[in-house]
């Protein structure tokens, strides 16, 4: 009766936790540059009826076994392209295809985002919306007139005075398996201790995606799939809750056998 | 009397195992590749029964009465490998087997099977499935190092123009003789016959997953047999209790 009793408690556990996740993807769905999480389920060991003396019959060389219930078994984030917006501000930039930013956190990490929302900060540099400067040294003057940024990341900016002034390239960092990344919040990644840096480059060239200026990406979280999910999820749970109320019932039948 | 006792009692033991395998079934109901496990229940082999007869006035002489059983069992467990339906996804690491065949991973006790496509990178960049084990194509496990890869219809695994591997699908000649090993795993047992199905016969989705093949419905009527089924075994203990009580108190009670 135990085990039954466990193996309905895993399964809402399990539920709950994909709850969660699907939760958080919705939460997150008009965040910029946020990749959906998903959840996947794995089945638990199990065990092999005769070693536990059962009442089994020989089956030769092949067990009965019965499961012990499922398991979250990966939380992975997905990395496909959100959808891209417009929102006409100058300095908003969307990357459509490959790559990611790289900003420099306070205490000299590197931190990674798909968050093109930038502000040029006082001392000119590019600064993103949490106030962390891009790594990359350009110097902006603040009182420009207009910026102009090409798909390719070269940054023309008219000045005050009239002037043109070709302020560099913001470069575009690739990481190949965006899956060691770990999310620390507001937008951004790093990775982890011990692993290579990797190199910069150009927008547009060896497969790296391309820059949109006035171009937001969006979440890539799908309302549909999310809520299909969300519904799975739920039903599942409720099945999971009736198996323990089963069990239940089936242990108090056994409890009563003597009076 | 007491032998009463023991058969319903197997019968309420059998009955809690079923529980379990169909509470199992449910709660994977959301699992990719999950495949239904069913237990079928058959009696104990029958045994003889004899009666201490009296002949011609002697008190000796055993005549056999017939053969009774002695209760309930589990004979056997069937897997139903019949294919789940598709579920899309959109995450180039899922991968979906829509006909025959296995997946095949290296555990660190060998060999062992799946269905369930959900694969990641390791921290090397090789593709593993949820629990770190290599998922082999021909070459042994694949190095990509990159979610932006594509994986054909017949296994071929590309990284742009770039041919990396082909996934390796086994397929079995007597799919009864796999053992279900929990973590999605099959093993092979001797019998079994694996062998590498032709990539002409494949058919793999990338960004999709296999759901699990179980009904719902299917597995809520069992468990509502199983409740009522150990209700009525437990009726067959209690009345089996009062007879015994009947018996030791009241047969040659003095009143």
């Amino acid at each position: 009766m135990l085990k039954s009793l466990w193996i309905g408690a895993s399964g809402m556990t399990a539920q709950q936790e994909k709850i969660d996740v699907i939760a958080n993807n919705l939460a997150n769905i008009q965040t910029t540059g946020y990749k959906r999480q998903q959840a996947s389920f794995s089945e638990t060991l199990t065990q092999a009826l005769s070693t536990i003396n059962q009442p089994v019959m020989p089956q030769g060389n092949k067990q009965i076994t019965v499961g012990t219930g499922v398991k979250v078994g990966a939380m992975n984030k997905v990395f496909t392209q959100g959808s891209i917006v417009s929102t006409g501000r100058d300095l908003d930039l969307a990357i459509e295809g490959q790559g990611f930013f790289e900003v420099m956190l306070p205490d000299g990490r590197y931190a990674y985002t798909r968050d093109g929302v930038w502000r040029v900060g006082q001392d000119g540099s590019l600064v993103n919306s949490s106030g962390y400067p891009m790594s990359a040294a350009i110097y902006i003057p603040p009182d420009y007139q207009s910026i102009t940024i090409s798909p390719q990341g070269d940054i023309s900016v008219v000045q005050a005075d009239g002037t043109l002034l070709e302020a560099g390239n913001i470069p575009l960092y690739r990481i190949d398996n965006p899956t060691k990344l770990n999310a620390i919040g507001e937008n951004l990644y790093i990775l982890p201790e011990g692993e290579d840096l990797p190199e910069s480059g150009v927008a547009g060239v060896d497969g790296m995606g391309y820059l949109k200026q006035g171009f937001l990406e969006n979440s890539n979280v799908d309302l549909l799939t999310e809520m299909t999910q969300l519904i799975n999820a739920q039903r599942v749970f409720q099945f999971s809750s009736r198996t323990i109320q089963t069990s239940d019932e089936m242990w108090s039948m056994a409890n009563n056998l003597r009076r | 009397m007491i032998r009463g006792l023991y058969t319903a009692a197997t019968g309420m033991l059998v009955q809690e195992k079923r529980q379990e395998n169909i509470t199992n079934n449910l709660v994977n109901a959301n699992t990719a590749g999950y495949k239904k496990s069913q237990l079928a229940v058959s009696s104990f082999p029958e045994v003889l029964l004899n009666r201490i007869d009296a002949i011609n006035g002697s008190s000796k002489g055993v005549k056999p009465v017939g053969t009774i059983s002695n209760g309930a069992m589990l004979a056997a467990q069937t897997i139903d490998f019949t294919t789940g339906s598709l579920e899309e996804t959109s995450n180039p690491l899922d991968l979906a087997l829509t006909g025959q065949g296995f997946f095949t991973v290296a555990t660190p006790q060998g060999t062992a099977y799946t269905r369930n496509g959900s694969f990641s990178l390791d921290g090397d960049g090789y593709l593993v499935d949820s629990h770190g084990n290599y998922v082999l194509g021909l070459s042994g496990p694949i190095y990509l190092n990159t979610t932006d890869f594509t994986v054909a219809k017949d296994g071929t695994v590309t990284v742009g123009d770039e041919y990396v591997d082909t996934i390796l699908i086994t397929n079995f000649n007597d799919q009864t003789q796999l053992q279900a090993v929990g973590n999605d795993l099959f093993t092979a047992l001797e019998g079994a016959g694996p062998r590498q199905l032709d990539p002409a016969e494949v058919s793999l989705r990338q960004g999709f997953l296999e759901k699990a093949n179980i009904n719902l419905v299917e597995e809520m009527v069992n468990m509502l047999t199983v409740l009522r089924t150990y209700e009525a075994n437990q009726k067959v203990i209690q009345t089996q209790d009062e007879i015994l009580g009947k018996s030791v108190s009241e047969i040659g009670s003095l009143r």
